[in-house]
């Protein structure tokens, strides 16, 4: 609530700030006067638009957007939250330090995994190609990329 | 059968035996019994923070002040206080006057950026002259601002120590009040006295100040660019954080006075109603009995006492300090404005005046606050104090 008020006290200052600039910047004349009353006119609807608000009853949050032309950006939001619950899903893998999913522009889905020594490499395939078919709900052709930082291997190996 | 009567009158050997000693206990033993029971740990720990910032002022702990109370002396001495204020103020004044010198050379010398420009222009009012003079308020309302944010960081943590210091009283006073036979006071006193603290707490920080600050913000872009001011929206949101202050105040007192009084007689009609059974229906030394309740209460009155003194002491030493401050610095932006009016620089004057209210509202803010605490404390505990046995 204070945030609300204290980001519409910064727009007012801000179209304030921006008149003194222009009543600066413009020569002496008619111009002058009328950007003034222009001024004056931004400042006063700023200044009453949360009043404006109230007149129309409260505000309903409504998912506008699907099935118009905003949909395309509402898909691609879908997407990329099913990437990352792929991703969520391939590092829950004990062995995993890294892991990155991304689209191909062809359709396709890549999946770069950084493990360590813990788990065989087709395990690792298997589990990635899985997690995305769960994800996404959908058989895509997946790349999986495995790396293995060499220096992981041999920490490990060294270990016991 | 016989062996009956003899538990009987051993049993009343003992009364006899013990019930005396309860009632020749002095009252100063008593007390100082009943005072070395109660856990004044969490007291005693904000009172040291609270000296420690303070060298000089010392605050009495409980038991101190039970017993100066019943020597009939006075607890605490309030020299010690002016002096260590004294002190801090001219700490204060050194600091603050440097701000007051930026301040005025930065007034003077845009006094004469303009003239200069004025002699070279020409003109009464020309672009020139108009931008030194943003170039010096511009300056000017840095250092004001960054004072005015230190102000404001003052009176935060101010609120936040104050909240601290109740919490830790507020619980000691309960368990004395109800152990005072105020018991119904206590029950109504507990929720309200902590939900007051930390709804007062909430409200200034989150609330009161930020819109003084952004009201003081405001005001100042109009003070820097004349046109299109926002001085009334400025007004609008101080009187919107105070109202919030004041009627929560309002509503606060007025509840807790009500139900005190109701709470208070309650426990008056309790505890007599429990004094006449006692003296009555018990046979022999039930009047015993009673005596060595009252006695009891009675201490228990007496470091409850002494432990709101504590509080209210408390309250007043950590307030002091931080209002001190903020009247220096209201006075030195007060001189400023005044210093700068002959200068004829537009804004500056009007700068240094608003700063000067606005620290004022901080002021004041602080100090209802403040007030607002010492009245939970003396007005909880004068309100029970009138329960008699």
């Amino acid at each position: 609530m204070l945030a609300w008020v204290a980001q519409w006290v910064k727009s007012l200052v801000v179209i304030v700030l921006l008149g003194n600039v222009a009543e600066f910047l413009l020569p002496k004349g008619d111009l002058k006067r009328y950007a003034g009353l222009l001024v004056g006119l931004v400042v006063l609807l700023a200044m009453i638009s949360p009043f404006g608000v109230m007149w129309r009853g409260v505000a309903v949050p409504t998912l506008n957007g699907a099935g118009t032309a905003a949909s395309g950006s509402w898909q691609t939001a879908v997407a990329q939250e099913e990437l990352s619950q792929a991703r969520a899903m391939v590092m829950a893998l004990p062995g995993v330090t890294a892991c990155q999913v991304r689209h191909l522009g062809s359709g396709a889905v890549a999946v770069s995994v950084t493990a360590d020594g813990q788990q065989a490499t087709t395990t690792l395939i298997r589990y990635a190609k899985a997690a995305v078919a769960v994800a996404t709900g959908s058989q895509q052709p997946v790349r999986v990329f495995i790396k293995r930082p060499a220096a992981m291997i041999h920490n490990r190996r060294s270990k016991p | 059968m016989r062996k009956h009567w003899l538990a009987g009158l051993s049993l009343g050997l003992a009364v006899l035996a013990v019930a005396p000693g309860v009632k020749a206990a002095s009252l100063p033993t008593v007390v100082q019994q009943q005072a070395k029971t109660l856990d004044t740990s969490a007291l005693d720990r904000q009172l040291n923070q609270l000296v420690r910032g303070h060298p000089g002022v010392a605050i009495p702990g409980v038991g101190q002040i039970v017993s100066d109370l019943l020597h009939h002396q006075n607890p605490f001495n309030p020299q010690t206080l002016l002096r260590a204020l004294a002190l801090a103020a001219a700490g204060d004044l050194a600091t603050e006057s440097r701000l007051l010198g930026i301040i005025l050379l930065l007034a003077v010398m845009g006094a004469l950026l303009g003239r200069l420009g004025e002699s070279v222009a020409g003109s009464e009012r020309g672009g020139m002259v108009q931008v030194s003079r943003l170039v010096v308020l511009s300056a000017l309302m840095l250092v004001a601002l960054r004072s005015f944010g230190l102000a404001v960081g003052l009176v935060t943590s101010l609120v936040g120590e104050l909240v601290h210091l109740m919490e830790a009283t507020i619980p000691l006073l309960v368990v004395l009040m109800a152990g005072s036979g105020a018991i119904a006071s206590a029950g109504i006193f507990h929720p309200l006295m902590l939900a007051t603290v930390n709804l007062v707490a909430v409200l200034t920080k989150r609330w009161v100040l930020p819109l003084i600050l952004l009201a003081t913000i405001v005001e100042l872009v109009g003070d820097w660019l004349p046109r299109f001011s926002l001085k009334n929206l400025a007004l609008l949101l101080r009187q919107t954080g105070l109202t919030l202050l004041g009627g929560l105040m309002t509503i606060f007192l007025g509840v807790m006075t009500v139900q005190g009084a109701a709470g208070s007689v309650a426990d008056g009609v309790t505890l007599k109603t429990g004094k006449f059974l006692a003296s009555t229906f018990v046979p022999v030394v039930g009047k015993m009995f009673s005596d060595a309740m009252e006695a009891v209460l009675g201490s228990s009155l007496l470091l409850k006492n002494a432990v709101s003194v504590v509080g209210a002491l408390a309250i007043i030493v950590t307030v002091t300090f931080p209002l001190v401050k903020l009247f220096l610095m209201m006075f030195l932006f007060r001189v400023g404005a005044a210093a700068a009016q002959p200068l004829d620089v537009d804004g500056v004057s009007d700068t240094l005046a608003t700063m000067a209210t606005a620290v004022g509202w901080l002021v004041a803010i602080a100090g209802s606050v403040a007030l607002m605490f010492f009245l939970v404390l003396t007005v909880v505990v004068s309100t029970t104090n009138g329960v008699q046995l």
